[in-house]
Order: C-alpha cells, then sequence, then structure tokens
C-alpha cells in the first residue's frame, strides 16, 4: 500500500523541526564561543574565568527576533493567516545571526590568541600554562578543547540545518532516498537489531572517556536529529513514531540517553579524580545548606517546570480514544501497554509462563535483592564505574538493553502478527514469516540419532530436562570456581546462589535468543501435557 | 513596615504558620520544624546532595506527578461513570463536551511520565550507589512503589473502554492464564486435584481472579476501576510515607560516606 510521504502539513513540519534543530547549533556555537565554560570540577578548582565576552547587542537582536516569532505565531493561533511564514523567517534569521556572528567572533578571539594583539607577523606567543582561555575538560576527559574550530563547526551545522528549513519552507521535498531506507530495512531485524544495541553497549563501556566529551555527545545528538528527520520523510515511520501513546516512549528514550550519558560521565570524571587522589565531585562541597530557601525554592521551580510541561504536551497532544471496545474484533497487533512491550516481545522467545510470570517476578524479587546481594561497600553516595564493574554493567545492561530496547523492539517494530517491521516498512497483516523452529527433542531423536521419538513424554524430553538442569547444576559451581571466588568469601554462599541463580535467568533470554536464530530452536522441554514448556 | 509584615504580625497569620516570614536565619529554621509540610525535609542539606546534577530531579518529579493524578484523577471520578453503559461515551463527552476536558490529557500523560520518572529515579539511585546500607529497605519499599505504579496505569488503561483498552489489558490479563499453579493453562495447575476434580478452572484461576470473568467484561472494568481509585492509590500513599521517612531516617539525601 502506497501512501504520500510528504504532505504539505508534514514539509511544514520538518522546516520547524530543522529550525529548532539550528537553533540547537547556534547555541551551541555561541556557548562554545562565549560561554565561561564552567564545568565539572573547574568552578571550584578556579579555572573558571570569563575571558570571551558576547556583544550585547547580540542577545538583544535575537531576543527581538524571537519575540517576533512569537508574536506572530499567537496572532496566527487567534486569527489564521500567512504569518507562520513570516515567523519562520524571523526565525531562521536570528538562528544565522547568533551561529554567523559566534564563528566570526570565535576566528577573531583565535587569531587575537595566535598572533597576540600586536599586529607584527614575528610575534610569538610565550610558552604559557594551560590557557585559562582554552577550554580545559574536567579532569580524565582528555586534551584541552579548541574552542575556535567546534565553535565553527556548530556554526556551521547551524546554518546546514537552517539552510535544510529553508528549503522545505519554501516547498522543497527533500526526502530519504528509497535506496537507503530498504537497505536499513533489509537489515533489520530482531538479530540485528538486538545483537547491534549488545555491541553497541560493550563500544558504550569500552570507549567511556571518549563518548564522555561533550564534542563526541553532540555529534552524535546532531547525526540523530538528521536522522531522526529524513526518518520522518517516510510515511509508514512516522505513522508508528507519532501515534500519541507512542510519543512518551519517544520521550523516554531521549531521557535515558541522557542520563545515561549523564551518568557514565561523571563516573568516568569521578574515576580519574580519584585514580590522581583527588576528592570525586560529590566530596567537592561538603558544607550544608539550609532547606529554606535552597531546596524549598528548587522543589517549587521544579513543580512550575513540570506542570508547565504537563499543561503544554496537553494542549499540544490529545489523548487516544479508538473505536469503543469490541471483543469480537481484536485489532492485529494487540500490544500491551508500552511498559510491558519488553516482556510481550520475550513471548516470541518463552512460553507465557516464564516470560509474563516467572520473569518478571524474578526481575522484581532480583531488584529487591540487589542492595542485599551487592556487598561492595565502594560506590555508595557518588557516580562511579571503575570501583564497581560487575554490579554497573549488570544493571545497565537489564535495564537498557534487555528493558529499553526491547520496548523500542516491540513498540516501533513490531508490527500485525507480532511479526517484525523494518522502520520504513509497511505494516502489512499478510506478511507471511515461514516458521520452521523446531524442538530440542526432535534434533536430538531424529535429526541426531535418526530415530523416532519416543513415546513417555519424560524420555523424549530427557535431553532437555538434562540440559535445563544442568544449566544451572552445572554453571552455579563452575563460576564460583571460576569468577565469585572472592565474592562468596566475603559474602558468603547464601547470597553466591540468589545471585547466581538471578545471573543465569537474565542469561537465560539471550541464549534463547541465540538459540533460536542460530539453530531454530523452539522449545528445549516440550511437555504441552503439564503446559511446563521452557 | 511593609504590608507582607504586617500580615504576618496578625493573629491569624500566627496560627496558621505559628512562626513570621522566613527571612532571617533562625525562622528558614523554625519553618522548617513548625510547618507540616515542610517538616519532611530536615533544616539543611548538603550542597552536593540537592545539585540537579546529581539527583536529576527525579524522585520529586514522581511524587509531584502522583498528586497530579490524584488531583486530576478524583476530578475525572465526577465526568466518568465505569458501567458498559457509560465508559466510553463519558471519555468521549470529556474530549469533545466537557470544558474541563483535558484533565484527561493531564491524567494520562501525567501517568506516562510517572512510569518514566520512576525508572530515571532508580536509574539515578542505582548509578549513585545509593541503595547501599543503611538504605538497603527504602530500595525495596521503592521496588514496591514502582510495580504499584505499573500496576496503577495498567488498571487505568482500561477505564476509556476502547479498542485500545480492552485488547492491551488482554494481552497483559493472558499471562496471569499461565501462572504456575494457579492458572488454568499454568504447569502443574492439573496437579491441584481433589478427587479428580481439577481445583484451578477458568472459572477459579488468577486470571478469573484478576478479570472478575472468563475475558475482559464489566466485572473488570468494575474490578480495575475500585483498585485505580482506591486500593492502588491508599496502598502507594502509604508506602510513600515510609519512602520518605526512610529517606530522612536512613540519613537525608545520598552522598560519599
Amino acid at each position: 500500500m502506497h501512501h504520500e510521504d510528504l504532505t504539505p502539513s508534514v514539509i511544514q513540519g520538518l522546516a520547524w523541526y530543522y529550525l529548532l534543530a539550528a537553533l540547537a547549533n547556534a547555541l551551541a556555537a555561541a556557548y562554545l564561543a562565549y560561554g565561561t565554560m564552567v564545568m565539572e570540577g573547574n568552578s571550584r578548582v578556579g579555572l573558571a574565568p570569563k575571558t570571551r565576552r558576547m556583544p550585547s547587542w547580540l542577545p538583544i537582536a535575537c531576543g527581538v527576533l524571537w519575540l517576533g516569532v512569537a508574536i506572530l505565531l499567537t496572532i496566527q493561533a487567534v486569527a489564521p493567516g500567512p504569518l507562520v511564514s513570516a515567523a519562520y523567517f524571523l526565525g531562521a534569521l536570528a538562528n544565522m545571526v547568533l551561529a554567523i556572528q559566534a564563528g566570526a567572533d570565535a576566528a577573531q578571539f583565535g587569531e587575537v590568541e595566535a598572533r597576540g594583539h600586536a599586529l607584527d607577523p614575528d610575534y610569538e606567543a610565550p610558552p604559557r600554562p594551560p590557557s585559562l582561555d582554552d577550554h580545559i575538560p574536567p579532569v580524565g576527559l582528555g586534551k584541552p578543547l579548541n574552542r575556535t574550530m567546534w565553535t565553527l563547526i556548530w556554526g556551521v551545522v547551524a546554518v546546514v540545518f537552517q539552510a535544510m528549513g529553508l528549503s522545505y519552507q519554501l516547498g522543497g521535498r527533500v526526502a530519504m532516498p528509497g535506496f537507503i531506507k530498504d537497505a536499513i530495512d533489509a537489515v533489520s531485524g530482531p538479530t540485528s537489531f538486538f545483537v547491534g544495541a549488545t555491541l553497541a553497549f560493550a563500544a558504550m563501556i569500552r570507549y567511556r572517556r571518549f563518548l564522555s566529551s561533550g564534542v563526541v555527545a553532540w555529534s552524535i545528538v546532531n547525526l540523530t536529529l538528521l536522522f531522526f528527520g529524513l526518518s520522518l520523510t517516510d510515511y509508514d515511520f512516522r505513522d508508528i513514531v507519532v501515534k500519541p501513546d507512542n510519543v512518551p516512549i519517544v520521550g523516554m528514550i531521549v531521557l535515558v540517553g541522557v542520563f545515561t550519558w549523564h551518568g557514565l560521565r561523571r563516573a568516568v570524571i569521578n574515576d580519574a579524580r580519584m585514580a590522581r587522589g583527588l576528592p570525586n565531585l560529590e566530596e567537592l562541597e561538603p558544607e550544608k545548606v539550609l532547606t529554606w530557601p535552597d531546596l524549598v525554592y528548587t522543589e517549587l521551580i521544579a513543580m512550575v517546570v513540570g506542570t508547565l510541561v504537563l499543561v503544554v504536551w496537553a494542549i499540544a497532544l490529545q489523548a487516544p480514544l479508538e473505536q469503543p471496545a469490541s471483543s469480537t474484533t481484536a485489532p492485529n497487533p494487540s500490544k500491551a501497554p508500552w511498559y510491558f512491550l519488553g516482556l510481550q516481545e520475550m513471548l516470541v522467545y518463552f512460553d507465557p509462563w516464564m516470560a509474563g510470570v516467572v520473569l518478571p517476578t524474578l526481575i522484581i524479587l532480583g531488584l529487591m535483592a540487589m542492595p542485599y546481594i551487592d556487598t561492595n561497600k565502594l560506590g555508595n553516595g557518588y557516580y562511579t564505574y571503575e570501583q564497581r564493574r560487575f554490579a554497573y554493567i549488570t544493571f545497565q545492561y537489564g535495564f537498557l538493553v534487555l528493558w529499553v530496547i526491547l520496548i523500542l523492539l516491540g513498540t516501533f517494530l513490531r508490527g500485525p502478527n507480532w511479526n517484525f517491521f523494518g522502520p520504513y516498512e509497511y505494516w502489512d497483516p499478510h506478511k507471511l514469516i515461514p516458521l520452521n523452529n523446531v524442538n530440542l527433542s526432535d534434533l536430538f531423536w531424529i535429526d541426531l540419532l535418526g530415530t523416532s521419538r519416543p513415546t513417555n513424554p519424560l524420555v523424549r524430553e530427557a535431553p532437555g530436562i538434562l540440559l535445563t538442569a544442568g544449566y544451572f547444576v552445572v554453571l552455579i559451581p563452575l563460576m564460583a570456581r571460576l569468577f565469585f571466588r572472592k565474592y562468596i568469601e566475603q559474602a558468603g554462599w547464601g547470597r553466591y546462589l540468589v545471585l547466581s541463580l538471578l545471573l543465569l535467568f537474565m542469561l537465560s533470554l539471550p541464549i534463547k535468543m541465540v538459540l533460536r536464530w542460530t539453530i531454530n530452536l523452539k522449545y528445549l522441554v516440550f511437555l504441552p501435557e503439564i503446559f511446563f514448556n521452557i | 513596615m511593609s504590608l507582607i509584615e504586617k500580615v504576618s504580625e496578625t493573629q491569624i497569620w500566627k496560627s496558621i504558620f505559628r512562626h513570621p516570614m522566613p527571612t532571617d536565619r533562625r525562622n528558614r529554621v523554625v519553618v522548617m520544624l513548625t510547618n507540616f509540610f515542610l517538616h519532611l525535609h530536615p533544616v539543611s542539606v548538603r550542597k552536593q546532595g540537592i545539585a540537579l546534577s546529581y539527583t536529576w530531579c527525579m524522585g520529586g518529579t514522581t511524587f509531584f506527578l502522583f498528586m497530579v493524578e490524584v488531583i486530576t484523577g478524583v476530578l475525572l471520578m465526577f465526568y466518568y461513570r465505569p458501567t458498559l453503559e457509560h465508559a466510553y461515551n463519558d471519555i468521549l463527552a470529556l474530549r469533545d463536551v466537557t470544558t474541563l476536558g483535558i484533565l484527561r490529557e493531564l491524567h494520562r500523560w501525567g501517568a506516562h511520565a510517572m512510569v518514566i520518572a520512576v525508572w530515571l529515579h532508580m536509574y539515578r539511585v542505582f548509578l549513585t550507589g545509593s541503595y547501599k546500607p543503611p538504605r538497603e529497605f527504602n530500595w525495596v519499599v521503592g521496588v514496591l512503589l514502582l510495580v504499584l505504579t505499573l500496576l496503577l496505569s495498567f488498571t487505568g488503561y482500561l477505564l476509556p473502554w476502547d479498542q485500545l483498552a480492552i485488547w492491551a489489558i488482554t494481552v497483559g490479563s493472558n499471562m496471569a492464564r499461565a501462572t504456575p499453579l494457579a492458572g488454568v493453562e499454568g504447569p502443574g495447575s492439573a496437579l491441584l486435584k481433589i478427587n479428580g476434580v481439577s481445583l484451578i478452572t477458568s472459572g477459579s484461576d488468577a486470571k478469573f481472579a484478576l478479570l472478575g470473568g472468563r475475558s475482559v467484561g464489566e466485572m473488570t472494568l468494575n474490578r480495575f476501576y475500585v483498585l485505580h481509585c482506591v486500593a492502588l492509590p491508599l496502598a502507594v500513599a502509604l508506602l510513600i510515607m515510609i519512602h520518605f521517612w526512610r529517606v530522612r531516617k536512613d540519613g537525608g539525601i545520598s552522598g560519599p560516606m
């Protein structure tokens, strides 16, 4: 089925989308050019002077232009007219002025710094300690940042985004090329998606120092903005992403990403500081302040902001209401509420009694058990990775990959009949996926031994039962010997038993996935007589 | 003497607030001790403990959203009748007719936001290791609050009584059928027999208990409504009190020991 990819309202929406993306980059450029660069730790060790000043006309000019945008849009809302376009051009002008002026000033600063104030070609800057004018990153984040260069880069990105926005505003019809969409659809699948997420997680941990730098993070943000903007030109992508109930999930992904990055960054900084014998960031301000006004006012502001966000959200987006309930016509796909879609995705690999009852129960019990099995006394009350690697990796893998990523998969990429669909694929209810999954008993008796399956169900399923029992019986003592000796000495066997059981259950999901993808395994143990299928 | 100062000298003001405006150090301390709402807080807090870059403000946001849900929820109860006859039409009226129909949007988006805020709060507590002693038990209380938040959201999902609602609840509650021992299609339930008569049938299993019927119907709507509006909020309120009380007793907002 084909739908219009680029309708007039979509084009209009994309123009504003890139206007905001350009604004974000213009602000980033201005921040680098003029900002005081107060980064964690710098302010507290006296490395945050203000040496570059923003010309005072610049914020006034941009403020006036944006005020114009707001006024025009308000008039537009009351009395519709062609004012949206005028508002758009004002906003675009503000972005351009900010980005270009910030870049020009940064270049000017850079030149003055390199040559000195005397316009003397033979002038050589005297050797100096790390200049306070450079952005000196917090301990652990590598070399100083070249502010001039990065101001120019973000300024250019802002101009490019704004140019894209203007082209849409003037009726341009840039869309993501079909061959890219086809290629992405072709390589997406549950396997590549999950394996890719796991690899990305490993890379995040491995290259955490690189990732913690603000420039890298902002580059990723820009690439995501571009990719998301181009994806919005596709009808099928848009159809799923902007469903009212799916909008919060998009918000959640953004928030989880921001906080994951922030937590990682704080951990990297703290680890580097502690390695050098410096106090960690949380120890820098041990003094106490009065709750009134410091905390009470923060809470008040947070409540006001929260109210504003909710009211705007409620006005902008109507709560979904579909046809009246009918117990005879089931929608396809039928989906649980979004926060349970990770569990629904597990139904692909496990029967309901595991995916819907046992594993959720173990998630809850495991979370509750966490403070009692994590006997590591370090890392209490401050961000750190080095001091609690095992806990950090286990929890984050569970939360980010096994929970959030599975929700993402279940929400956006599972269509009719719970079939997998690429992000730009039409949700065809007649898509046929060959189901050729086999049970372990078939593989063992028929393929391996070349006989027929025994009639006694217990004998028939003996290989699977032994394998499942062996998974626990063999691996628990084996892991104890190989990896957890010190832990058991410190925490005792009781805690180890709980920990290892939880770990093995957690790992059972990826294991079951891999078995499905490699040998099409459906059940390890298949005893439908008593509803006991694993 | 300014107007505010004059007002704060009156008998009415003093009888309500028991202290003048908290403008000097002494009164800023006193206000935290004598005001019912403020005495949740300690008098003073560690500066880094309340830094936004440390706490992310997500626990407080969760509590704020809970209050939003209670207020909008109570108001919505004025407009909504949980019966097959009225449920859908009442929601339709909220959308198309009722002046304050935006209450429903506030309630629904607030609920989504609350689920997300709870997760992010737990995420921060994990990343800063704040579940470690002496705060182990408060983490457990927090996990219970997470479960209750999800249940609140889940029970509320049914109330609009549209296709989205009943099929989401159908998919979700089908799991209960497979509960080991207690579900009709759960492992081991066939073993529970007395004189050859099964104890666990589709009319007596976990799913039936959840839905008040063999499938999602009017009894389910009633059951979820009562859970959503009375039972679960009361449980949450109790646990929130314990949660906050323990924050204080366990040493306030966490920080390096």
